[in-house]
């Protein structure tokens, strides 16, 4: 069994303090961070009401359940501070990104308490296919919002639909890597293409708003 | 290979494919146009994506949540939110009697298909394909109403375009409460087939509506 809560307590101590020592943006991404690791340990939680009271098996709870979960709950945090302030679309894009970032690493700590590290081929499997998945999940929301964010109902509407193209995808990668063989293999690298193909194409509107400079 | 596996692998390298289209003119032109049209493709293509492996890999069809339907269903709200962006101010203030044809129609069928599936997806669906179906026949009725509209002719065909894929899904869902069928099944794939042929219209109809 493992106590995802310690786990949780252990790693959001430091954060903690920094958040209460710093201040300006790297006290805000730090709080993200946080808040991404903070919404992975309640949709664990939440995954697993709704697993016990579906009926679900571990596999099912793996390819239905959790994306929705956990992509609703990323983007919380985010949500919560749209909804509260009035922050600027670009900081919004950084943010969303840096809240991915926080959940994939909590995700992953998880991950290796439970099966262990000792074969550093299955922890870059892990770290470059479920943790960059996390990734691409939350450049798409955060990529989609640049183009949406000008009129309010697009920015509504438009952060709903990206929240489902996110779990689409990530229920996507799961189905395939719940596979062995040809199916695992595209499924792990999908998250990095995805990346690749990402910067690719928007590189000279990522250039535009600096944050690729 | 069965007809639907067929028909399933078709559909989805059309909507990859113009979902790569889409998203390319996108960025290439800046176009929040063309990002929507992306977005509805991406969503439709990942929804089919989900629901084409899950039957291959497990042969079955997902039993817990609805993760297909919310690619499905949010594709169409990306489709309203680009005939909400393309509509003038004065096409928008719009609105004859005629258009209450769209949500007593969506209404009605959501009524019939509760009787076979799931009443909150069903008004769910009922609530989308209605601003759908509403915004499509505005934009038709207000293009033919007469003087001072010609600027709304190049949307025409984005309009037909989007009441043909409407009413394609309505065939589709009526077609497949009957699928025991097999008649029924193989006008379902027909269904499915047009479908396909209206995803490939889409970009056209965007091109001519943004005047390219």
């Amino acid at each position: 069994m493992t106590y995802i809560e310690n786990i949780y307590a252990c790693l959001a101590a430091p954060l903690l303090i920094a958040i209460i020592c710093l201040r300006g943006k790297p006290r805000l991404s730090l709080m993200f961070i946080l808040g991404g690791m903070t919404a992975c340990l309640l949709s664990s939680y939440i995954s697993s009401f709704f697993a016990a009271t579906t009926g679900a098996d571990a596999l099912g709870a793996s390819l239905e359940i959790s994306p929705v979960i956990e992509e609703i709950m990323k983007i919380a945090p985010i949500t919560f501070w749209l909804l509260v302030y009035d922050p600027p679309k670009m900081e919004v894009s950084i943010e969303i990104v840096i809240t991915a970032v926080g959940f994939a690493t909590f995700e992953n700590v998880c991950y290796l308490t439970s099966n262990g590290a000792s074969s550093l081929r299955y922890t870059i499997i892990r770290g470059f296919g479920t943790g960059a998945m996390h990734i691409v999940c939350g450049m798409i929301i955060a990529l989609g919002l640049l183009y949406l964010w000008d009129r309010l109902y697009l920015r509504v509407a438009g952060t709903v639909g990206l929240v489902a193209a996110a779990i689409t995808y990530h229920a996507v990668y799961n189905l395939l890597v719940s596979q062995t063989g040809a199916a695992f293999v595209i499924g792990c690298i999908i998250p990095v293409l995805s990346v690749i193909l990402m910067l690719l194409l928007i590189k000279k509107r990522l250039e535009r708003y600096t944050l690729l400079r | 290979m069965t007809t639907e596996t067929i028909v399933n692998f078709i559909q989805l390298t059309v909507t990859a494919t113009c979902m790569v289209i889409a998203l390319h003119r996108a960025v290439r032109r800046e176009s929040r146009e063309w990002v929507l049209l992306g977005l509805f493709y991406a969503l439709f293509f990942m929804g089919d994506l989900y629901w084409s492996l899950m039957l291959a890999f497990y042969g079955k069809t997902p039993e817990y949540f609805y993760v297909s339907e919310i690619g499905w269903y949010s594709s169409y709200l990306f489709l309203d939110l680009l005939l909400r962006q393309l509509a003038s101010d004065e096409e928008m203030e719009y609105h004859p009697k005629v258009l209450w044809i769209a949500p007593a129609f969506t209404v009605a069928m959501a009524v019939f298909y509760m009787q076979y599936g799931d009443f909150i997806v069903n008004a769910i669906v009922a609530v989308l394909m209605g601003f759908l179906l509403w915004r499509s026949i505005r934009g038709l009725v207000y293009s033919r109403a007469g003087s001072g509209n010609a600027d709304n002719t190049g949307m025409r065909p984005l309009y037909w375009s989007m009441l043909a894929f409407c009413l394609i899904e309505y065939c589709e869902w009526t077609a497949s409460c009957f699928m025991a069928r097999e008649d029924v099944r193989m006008l379902y794939f027909a269904f499915d087939a047009a479908m396909t042929l209206v995803l490939i219209l889409l970009i056209p109809a965007l091109g001519k509506a943004v005047h390219e």
